[in-house]
Parts: C-alpha cells; sequence; structure tokens
C-alpha cells in the first residue's frame, strides 16, 4: 500500500504514509489521516476498507477505538455510520497537526494560518478554568479576547481585556 | 458537479482542503475513488480555475498519476474564506 517515489520532474517525493510517519503506518493512522482530512462526509466502514486498503477485522477496530476516544460518533445499529465529532479538541489539534506536517516538509505556514484564523473564530470567549492566568483577577462583567501576535517570529497568544477595567494582558 | 471554468464551490473548496491535509499530493485514482462521486472533477479543476495552482503530475517511476497543490497560500485564502481551515463547532454558533 505505501509507496515512496521520486520524481525527477519536481524532485519530489510522493507519499501515502498518514503524518509522514509519525504514527507509523498503520490502519488507525490511515483512518484517522481521512476522516481529519474530511471531516463533513460520513463514513461507512466499507468505504473505509476501499479507501485505505485495510482488511474489515483491522478497520472495524479502528472504528470502534476512534469512537471509544469521542473522535467519531456511530449510528445506524447493524449497519453503523460513523461522522465525526469537530467539537473535540482532539479533532482541531489533529487538524493542526496535519498542517504542520505540512509545514515541516514545505518550510510552509499552514498552520500558523490555521491556528490564527481558529483563535479569531472559537476562541473569543473567556475560556473557563485554569485557561485563564491565575495572576490575571477577573470580574463579573469582563470581557476579554484571545489575540494572536507575531514575536521575535513565535506565534504567541495573549488575552486582552476588553471590556470594563484598564487594558491588562497575560500570555 | 465541480464546474471547472467557474468559482470554487464549498465542495470544491472541501477537496482542496482534504488535499492539504493529506500533505498536498494525492494519487489521482484515490482522489477520483472519493470524489467523483461528489462531483468532484479533479482534472477538469486542475485544467479551470485552478491552472498553475494545482497539478495532475506522471510519477515515471510507479506509472501513477498525482494531484499535487503547488499553491497553498491560494489555498489557504479559499478555505478561510469558506470557514474550512478548522471546521468546528462555534463557526455556525452565534455567541
Amino acid at each position: 500500500m505505501t509507496k515512496v517515489a521520486l520524481s525527477p520532474d519536481h524532485e519530489r517525493e510522493f507519499s501515502d504514509i498518514p503524518y509522514a510517519g509519525l504514527f507509523g503506518d498503520t490502519v488507525i493512522a490511515r483512518v484517522v489521516e481521512e476522516i481529519i482530512a474530511d471531516p463533513h462526509s460520513s463514513y461507512r466502514p466499507r468505504e473505509l476498507e476501499e479507501l485505505t486498503g485495510a482488511s474489515a477485522p483491522s478497520v472495524r477496530e479502528a472504528l470502534s477505538t476512534l469512537t471509544r476516544l469521542g473522535l467519531l460518533v456511530s449510528s445506524g445499529g447493524k449497519h453503523p455510520v460513523y461522522t465525526v465529532d469537530t467539537t473535540k479538541k482532539t479533532f482541531v489539534a489533529l487538524t493542526l497537526l496535519a498542517y504542520a506536517v505540512l509545514d515541516d516538509r514545505n518550510e510552509s505556514d499552514c498552520m500558523h494560518t490555521a491556528l490564527a484564523h481558529y483563535c479569531e473564530t472559537a476562541l473569543h470567549q473567556v475560556p473557563e478554568g485554569p485557561a485563564v492566568p491565575a495572576a490575571m483577577k477577573i470580574n463579573p462583567g469582563d470581557e476579554f479576547r484571545l489575540v494572536a501576535k507575531k514575536e521575535k517570529g513565535n506565534l504567541v497568544l495573549v488575552y486582552e481585556r476588553v471590556g470594563p477595567g484598564k487594558s491588562e494582558t497575560a500570555g | 458537479m465541480s464546474s471547472p471554468d467557474s468559482e470554487p464551490t464549498l465542495e470544491t473548496v472541501r477537496f482542496l482542503a482534504w488535499l492539504k491535509k493529506r500533505g498536498a499530493a494525492c494519487r489521482l485514482m484515490y482522489c477520483r475513488k472519493k470524489w467523483e462521486q461528489k462531483g468532484i472533477r479533479v482534472q477538469e479543476i486542475c485544467r479551470g480555475y485552478a491552472q498553475g495552482m494545482m497539478h495532475v503530475q506522471h510519477d515515471p517511476s510507479t506509472g501513477e498519476k498525482w494531484v499535487v497543490l503547488d499553491d497553498l497560500v491560494w489555498a489557504d485564502n479559499l478555505m478561510i474564506e469558506f470557514g474550512e481551515e478548522v471546521p468546528h463547532h462555534g463557526q455556525w454558533m452565534k455567541w
């Protein structure tokens, strides 16, 4: 199933090993790569067998594990159909990992682009609990926003107080 | 169905996102197996609006054709526009 070839056209190495081999070339890694890459589809075991080239029992086992971990949700009883739970932080992290693997190979900036956009669209509420630095005093009615900044080439996330009270930041 | 000469649709952007998250290169055969049933004609897209940004490349050592996404920034911009960079629940929730 796995093939690595060197193309003389662009000297580009083609590989279909999931996440560049970070987790080996296992069935579960192939299933994870597929569902993370396309989280909108519903998946049937047979379809994943065809796509991954893996056997029915190994795909069933992978699906069972991913359902137990909460990344997939199963419905349909005897003939299950699986959908991705995109509310899971694991899903977000694995999506970013897919970009990170690509960036490390291509020296591109896809992960930072995605992360900055994610912060803008998903993390603009005050997180609860330990995600808020203990040093920051929070009063009822305070409002915050999470801002991604570039400092000395690194992406830094800081909470900025935008509600009542004077401006305050914490990394 | 994908329309190669017009603007990208949500489905074609989802295809680009899929390709990018699989390392920006995938066997043409695999792309077809998954995406033709959704109306995506990969080679037509490569010849259409994605010309110069994505191409089909022959690998002489294996005899296989690969679809290669060349312009990651172009894909990033489309994915952000369509909310496909990191699809998540918060995108369709009103806070």
